[in-house]
């Protein structure tokens, strides 16, 4: 039982540290990656725990604007709650993570699909997403500051039946 | 043979002082704590419960759900089990299970049914994560790695309505409490290090840019920050300090003459966190986790600096002061 338990423990540290480490990418094998992950996904344990590191990037603001034939109106996503701030960074954040135009799209018509839901009468959603460029303390110094960019715009719009 | 009897000799005083018998009183503190700060995380996005959890929040739980393993638990895996039962909508089962998961929080608060409460906790925990994918963050990770650790320690045995009940028998000392945090002890230590050593890396980190950058960003402001630009320096020094606390903090906390100063900087550090960037929650759940780590030694140290600083020919007020 004793020795048992101490293998436990062993086995457990040694993903955390082989995760901590970004020593787990170099191990191919689909046994431990599959055990990997699922031990992460279940424990949290094991997981790398650089925030904000190496860098701060850009943070992202969501822009949503509802229409049908007659109006078009801007949709306020609530954040008046200081952990919702948080979450919404986050959100804009795993938009964001990969880069990747199908997780961005399949986001932006999650988001849209909210929209549309809570407004039946609106038709069409138009979603941008910007980003706050920040200057660096030198740059701001000598004047420059924050700028925003557009990195991503769609129109989600309901088909003539629905 | 000699060396492999030399590691094994090593091996085996590891897990002796891993083993070693110790207060129960911190798991005691842990679980209290822990059971407060889960209910005010998950309180405080009551107004938000349908945006961020609903079925039609901003990410719907066909994609939160599509990118789970099937073993890990998710609000809409209990919507298809309560509907074969009873007909209630997504909406109404969110907020039934809202209430569910707080009953179930402040049984493990006070300590009934303490280790069932916790595997429940760690699950239902488990369960928001998983339905709230898109805005998960660090506060998330380090709740239910608390709630992993909490599984494994005594924690109805001192403080708690199973003592009182006698449910559970009381207990001041036990193995598997000083097992138990000491886990976290290294946990805590191996995850303050690599974000040190991966701040480290950055050069935004050694150059202070990064301490800027997060005053500066607008999903953060809590304070209008810009003056700081007068003072590159001092954002210098002050992500040079960060990278610094974090990368040192297993030294700082396995020093007894280090402990104290290393637990309040990590402690301040996170109120800033809390007051500059608005994070209180990961600022709470961090706080909570490194004094449960470390808070017990900290105090001894306290208590041997004091009894240290009492004059020598009173023994009898010494002695009481180290118990």
């Amino acid at each position: 039982m004793k020795t048992g338990i101490r293998i436990l423990i062993v086995l457990h540290f040694f993903l955390v540290f082989l995760t901590i480490c970004h020593l787990h990418k170099y191990i191919n094998s689909p046994v431990f990656i599959a055990a990997n992950d699922a031990y992460s996904a279940l424990t949290y344990t094991n997981r790398c725990f650089g925030f904000f590191a190496p860098e701060v990037g850009n943070d992202l603001v969501i822009h949503m604007t509802m229409s049908n034939k007659t109006k078009s109106i801007p949709f306020e996503i609530p954040k008046d709650n200081f952990e919702m701030r948080t979450r919404l960074y986050s959100l804009t954040g795993h938009f964001a993570e990969d880069n990747d135009q199908s997780t961005m799209d399949l986001f932006a018509r999650s988001w849209a699909l909210k929209c549309l839901n809570q407004y039946p009468d609106m038709r069409k959603v138009n979603v941008v997403v910007l980003q706050n460029n920040i200057p660096s303390i030198r740059e701001y110094a000598q004047g420059k500051r924050i700028t925003q960019d557009t990195i991503y715009t769609t129109d989600v719009e309901l088909n003539e039946n629905q | 043979m000699t060396l492999f009897k030399k590691i094994q000799s090593l091996i085996v005083q590891f897990f002796d002082y891993l083993e070693r018998e110790e207060s129960i009183k911190p798991i005691a503190f842990f679980r209290v704590n822990l059971g407060i700060f889960a209910i005010i995380k998950i309180a405080v996005l009551y107004d938000y419960l349908e945006d961020v959890y609903g079925q039609y929040g901003y990410i719907q739980w066909a994609i939160s759900k599509a990118g789970l393993y099937n073993f890990l638990p998710h609000i809409g895996d209990v919507v298809l089990l309560i509907n074969n039962y009873f007909a209630i909508t997504a909406s109404q089962t969110l907020y039934l299970m809202f209430w569910v998961y707080i009953s179930f929080l402040l049984m493990l608060t006070v300590g009934f049914l303490s280790r069932l409460n916790a595997i429940v906790c760690f699950i239902l925990h488990l369960m928001w994560v998983d339905t709230g994918a898109g805005f998960m963050y660090g506060v998330d990770v380090f709740t239910q790695m608390a709630f992993f650790y909490l599984i494994f320690m005594p924690c109805g045995r001192y403080f708690s309505l199973d003592v009182l009940l006698r449910i559970s028998r009381p207990q001041l000392f036990s193995k598997s409490a000083g097992l138990t945090r000491k886990l976290v002890q290294i946990q805590m230590m191996l995850v303050y290090c690599s974000s040190g050593i991966e701040k480290g890396f950055g050069v935004q980190w050694r150059n202070g840019e990064a301490m800027w950058r997060s005053l500066m960003l607008p999903s953060f402001q809590q304070f209008d920050m810009s003056w700081l630009s007068g003072f590159p320096a001092l954002m210098y020094m002050f992500g040079w300090s960060i990278i610094l606390i974090e990368l040192l903090y297993p030294l700082l906390m396995s020093l007894p003459q280090w402990r104290i100063l290393g637990l309040i900087l990590i402690i301040l550090m996170h109120l800033s966190i809390g007051v500059f960037l608005g994070m209180w929650l990961f600022a709470y759940i961090m706080i909570i986790l490194s004094v449960f780590a470390f808070g017990y030694e900290a105090l001894k140290d306290i208590r041997n600096k004091l009894a240290q600083g009492l004059p020598k020919s009173n023994p009898q007020t010494h002695n009481s002061i180290i118990k």
